[in-house]
């Protein structure tokens, strides 16, 4: 009980920082969010990745998490700390997994293991010539960006004969419809401008454990919602949350 | 009401009773209706399609478009009623009947471009608390080398397709046909 107390004074404090958060923000904005300080706050969660969901939700912060699904970070988090703040906080949970770092980049916060996934193995970090989306869903805006990078990273090889497609998609009609336009940016970036244009403010990669690399030598990805093995020719995937979405447990529960 | 979702034990629809028991001792039954999504309609006011233009495949140049709206979940009542329930999950998948006059070789669904793939879910995609979500990212779309003529579009079709919409606890089946210059849901 006084830890739920605890929490919701907590939420009480934290509360008026929300309304700055949606849409775009400038960097003092995140960098303010980051400095405040809270008398107490307790973090309890059953893996390395919700646990930092749950701080960026708590105190709205813009996210992206590079992981690898491995036995430790799957481990329970349990930590509580008194007059804290976000960032100490987001440093305390990193550092409970070891080669993980966190930096801010673009105006998000940006947790990586880059001494686990090297940069040229890593697909987010390749360069894309053009990324551009006007008035979309971002679930639109993240679909064009993965085509964007799958085909970059394997193109398709051209077909003979008379067809084509079909297609459809469904969207979330209560997330605001963005803008986006980068050019010559890293997919990394891609995503971070979706996280900070759109109501998905987290973006997860989750890197396989395994080091065997695609044919296009890069690590395999998987997802949070499934425990499929992505083939080569879909990657890489990620998953985008709203502040407070759960987190499935399909792919990062317990060995 | 009560809206089962995936997450969730799964009950029987319709009215159901429930007691509490404390102590040994069980509480008068209470009744409550249990609503299963079963059917889905376009939210007036949403529907559009846009010009048939160009587009590219993997198999060279066609035409195509684009059909965008907003879908509610109702349920198994009669006449049915709408599930207003955020949080129930949705994705889709996409099959081929006949004819195939447009010559679709493949889809691209609601879960594809992430780990589920293809004709499989869910990916992180739930209605909201209208219990609506929208069929716009990118909307029931078209592009073909047959609508492709003399450097020109041209009309054709139908490709028919089963379309499998997952909602919750449930799979809803509808049916598409695309043309090259319209496409046609459940057969509107």
């Amino acid at each position: 009980m006084l830890t739920r107390i605890g929490l919701f004074l907590l939420l009480l404090q934290i509360q008026p920082m929300s309304a700055a958060a949606s849409g775009s923000q400038r960097p003092e904005d995140l960098n303010a969010k980051l400095q405040t300080r809270v008398p107490g706050y307790q973090l309890q969660a059953n893996n390395f990745v919700e646990a930092l969901t749950r701080v960026a939700a708590d105190f709205r912060i813009p996210m992206g998490i590079e992981w690898v699904n491995t036995p430790a970070a799957k481990a329970k988090v349990s930590l509580s700390w008194k007059n804290v703040t976000a960032w100490e906080v987001l440093r305390a949970v990193v550092n409970t997994q070891p080669s993980f770092k966190i930096a801010v980049r673009n105006g998000i916060v940006d947790v990586s293991c880059p001494d686990l996934i090297p940069d040229r193995e890593n697909p987010f970090k390749v360069k894309i010539n053009e990324f551009e989306v006007h008035n979309a869903r971002v679930e639109s805006a993240s679909r064009q960006l993965q085509e964007i990078v799958n085909r970059t990273i394997s193109p398709p090889k051209p077909q003979g004969g008379r067809g084509g497609i079909g297609m459809s998609g469904f969207s979330n009609a209560d997330d605001p419809k963005i803008s986006v336009q980068l050019s010559n940016a890293t997919v990394e970036d891609a995503l971070d401008a979706l996280a900070l244009a759109s109501a998905r403010k987290i973006w997860i990669v989750t890197f396989s454990a395994n080091r065997t690399l695609t044919a296009a030598g890069y690590r395999r990805t998987g997802g949070l919602w499934t425990s499929r093995l992505v083939p080569d020719n879909e990657q890489p995937v990620w998953d985008q949350f709203h502040w407070g979405d759960p987190i499935p447990e399909v792919a990062v529960r317990p060995n | 009401m009560f809206y089962p979702s995936s997450h969730m034990i799964k009950l029987a629809g319709g009215n159901q009773g429930v007691t509490v028991t404390v102590n040994s001792q069980p509480s008068n039954s209470v009744n409550f209706f249990v609503q299963v999504p079963t059917s889905l309609s376009i939210v007036p006011g949403t529907d559009s399609t846009t010009s048939e233009s160009g587009c590219s495949t993997n198999l060279g140049t066609g035409c195509g478009v684009t059909r965008t709206f907003t879908l509610q979940v109702y349920d198994q009542e009669t006449p049915p009623q709408p599930i207003q329930a955020a949080g129930l999950e949705v994705w889709d998948a996409i099959n081929t009947t006949s004819p195939n006059n447009l010559g679709l070789t493949g889809y691209s669904t609601t879960c594809t471009g992430t780990a589920a793939g293809t004709n499989n879910g869910p990916c992180g995609l739930t209605t909201t608390s209208l219990g609506q979500f929208e069929e716009s990212s990118p909307g029931l779309t078209v592009c073909s080398t047959v609508c492709y003529m003399n450097n020109a579009c041209a009309t054709g079709g139908p490709t028919n397709a089963t379309q499998t919409t997952h909602v919750g606890p449930s799979s809803i089946n509808l049916q598409i046909s695309y043309y090259c210059n319209h496409v046609t849901w459940n057969g509107q």
